[in-house]
């Protein structure tokens, strides 16, 4: 305990270096606070449009995994009504949707189309239920449920010139390779920010069905729980499943696209924290190497009334630990007004950065303040302290006693 | 009885080859329980190696030292480390107290660091304190004392564990004439009063004159050892 009282007792030693140290802590732990906000915020956000898209959990045959991106019509799941209705008996799962991704030229109107994109055909429930389409129509409406609608992406839309009322034609195949048209009339044009709402060709199942001639087949079916992190306990509960044996079956963060973006985000994290720690470290060694080297006298009369090595980087630890804490709370307290600002406001980064950046970002982007950003911020404010303080508190337990009987 | 410190063929050298500097050479001493020894010589005669070898901050290039009947010939930091928290006091010139502690905090420090339960710490620092004349004083901190009161304090902490043997490497050397034949004099009443025994290096004639034996050293030899009444 004295040890304790003397480590806090040294922090007000110096207030200037005290003030010094606590300020480089405090610098580093809001640059954390606002740092790791936005961070969460852009790829939470991020992570939540790929887990909506493709399910938080996911099912395909063999053959139509080992060749994914040609999307081959022929290797289809049969059945996939009967199958989606076998996956919601399973605990934990809330929705099972079939759904056909396929390439297909549009035309609008009696031209021919040069313009490619990938046609959805999916139930109107996962349009609204878990893509969340709705909100994104900017003209017209969403599907109303007669016969021969469809929802386009603003960028697909412009580029064959669309407006709400066309009738457009996508010409795709059928499962065995034949060519076959589907027309539909524009009910309503979609921008959400981010390039899979905005180049999609949204349909009814029904129709794709019709044109690839799958019957009640579908290319994948969507699983979802009450929330993306469940993906991995979902999966595991299909694949356990009798009627899933002969299938692939794939949490969202196990699916090859999303997998890459999710073990992105926990190193663009460890990059970001780590640069910064490791720079607010430095800060703080230099103040507490100032510390040591003024104190060599103290400690190594310490030493020789047998304070011990560990003692002694206890005794340091804990004043570097002291002084993080107060500048950590300081940090994390000034760090959340920018963090929240970005929370409310977000940030523009346009449409053209958005589609170019070959991962379905929005547009406009902001962070999210969580009681998980404060408490990682503040414990990385500590760990500065303790990065910092590791090599002076070693120097110090290297003193050598008999250095204090020599010094006068 | 156990000595409380002997030293049998003691050499120590610093550095190699042709700078190497043999700052004892075969000193053999013995210091009994009770005693209080003074170590003299010039400035270079070897007082100070001697003192931190009897203090276990050093060991010696070749021979023994035993503190209390231990042979530290050896020992590794760490057994020297628990050495000197529970059988060796230090006094040193400089007082060297630590300034964000209180005069009862510095001698309560003495007991924590020992590794032995002591009861009631606090109590027995304030009675240590009273016992060199810092009655009512536990709670100041170093500045706030006089130069005196201040190795006073250190005099306390040295002692308030009771240890087999005291080092005081130039304890007047800080002081005026008056304060040092106060703290002398607070030094012999100790050590006749608790049995402690002190070893201590001076240049000081004053210090010379109250000891009851002196120990001179010269060119890393002990010179002389006389007995005084």
């Amino acid at each position: 305990m004295l040890l304790l009282r003397l480590a806090m007792r040294n922090v007000r030693r110096n207030v200037h270096r005290t003030v010094l140290t606590a300020g480089t802590v405090v610098f580093g732990t809001a640059l954390l606070t606002v740092a790791l906000a936005w961070l969460t915020g852009v790829f939470g956000t991020l992570t939540n449009t790929m887990a909506s898209f493709g399910g938080h959990a996911r099912v395909m045959t063999t053959a139509f995994a080992a060749r994914e991106e040609l999307m081959p019509l022929s290797e289809h799941l049969q059945h996939a009504d009967d199958l989606a209705a076998a996956a919601m008996k399973l605990p934990g799962v809330r929705a099972a949707y079939p759904r056909i991704v396929t390439g297909v030229t549009l035309t609008k109107g009696d031209e021919i189309g040069d313009q490619f994109g990938l046609a959805v055909g999916a139930p109107i429930g996962w349009y609204t239920d878990q893509l969340h389409l709705g909100k994104d129509i900017v003209l017209g409406t969403m599907f109303t449920g007669a016969d021969g609608e469809t929802v386009l992406g603003r960028t697909v839309a412009e580029a064959i010139h669309a407006q709400v009322g066309d009738t457009i034609i996508a010409l795709g195949m059928t499962q065995d390779g034949a060519m076959a048209p589907v027309k539909a009339k524009v009910v309503g044009i979609a921008s959400g920010g981010n390039q899979l709402v905005d180049n999609g060709i949204f349909l009814p199942l029904e129709p794709l069905r019709w044109m690839a001639d799958v019957d009640d087949g579908a290319t994948e079916l969507l699983i979802y729980g009450d929330d993306k992190t469940e993906g991995k306990t979902l999966a595991a509960e299909l694949r356990a499943d009798p009627a899933f044996s002969d299938d692939v079956v794939q949490a969202w963060d196990e699916q090859p696209s999303t997998a890459g973006i999710v073990a992105m985000t926990g190193v663009v994290n460890s990059i970001i924290s780590s640069i910064i720690v490791f720079v607010c470290a430095l800060g703080v060694w230099n103040t507490m190497m100032m510390s040591v080297m003024e104190r060599t006298r103290e400690i190594g009369v310490m030493r020789a009334m047998g304070l011990t090595r560990p003692g002694t980087v206890v005794l340091f630890v804990v004043e570097g630990l002291f002084i993080a804490a107060i500048g950590g709370a300081v940090g994390v307290a000034l760090g959340c007004i920018p963090a929240y600002a970005l929370q409310v406001y977000g940030v523009n980064l346009g449409d053209k950065m958005a589609h170019s950046a070959g991962v379905p970002v929005q547009s406009h982007v902001y962070a999210l303040l969580t009681v998980g950003v404060v408490v990682e911020a503040f414990t990385l404010g500590l760990c500065t302290a303790l990065v910092g303080t590791a090599f002076p508190a070693w120097r110090a337990a290297s003193i050598q006693p008999v250095d204090a009987m020599r010094s006068r | 009885m156990v000595a409380a410190c002997q030293l049998e063929s003691v050499r120590k050298t610093y550095g190699d080859g042709a700078g190497v500097v043999n700052a004892l050479e075969g000193v053999s001493l013995v210091i009994q329980p009770r005693e209080f020894t003074v170590l003299a010589g010039p400035s270079g005669s070897g007082k100070t190696t001697l003192l931190n070898l009897i203090g276990c901050l050093d060991q010696p290039s070749a021979g023994s030292v035993f503190v209390d009947g231990q042979n530290t010939s050896g020992m590794s930091s760490r057994q020297l480390a628990a050495l000197r928290a529970d059988r060796i006091g230090f006094v040193f010139q400089s007082f060297n107290l630590v300034p964000v502690l209180t005069a009862a905090e510095n001698v309560e420090m003495a007991l924590h660091l020992s590794g032995k339960k002591w009861g009631d710490v606090r109590d027995r620092a304030r009675a240590m304190l009273a016992s060199v004349g810092l009655d009512g004083m536990h709670a100041r901190y170093p500045n706030q004392l006089s130069g005196g009161q201040q190795q006073r304090v250190a005099i306390a902490r040295a002692l308030v564990k009771e240890p087999a043997l005291v080092i005081a490497d130039e304890p007047t050397a800080n002081l005026d004439s008056h304060t040092g034949e106060e703290v002398l004099a607070l030094v012999r009443r100790l050590n006749e009063e608790k049995g402690a025994t002190f070893v201590c290096s001076t240049h000081d004639a004053m210090v010379m004159s109250r000891a009851r034996r002196v120990v001179t050293l010269r060119d890393g030899h002990i010179v002389s050892d006389e007995e005084r009444a």
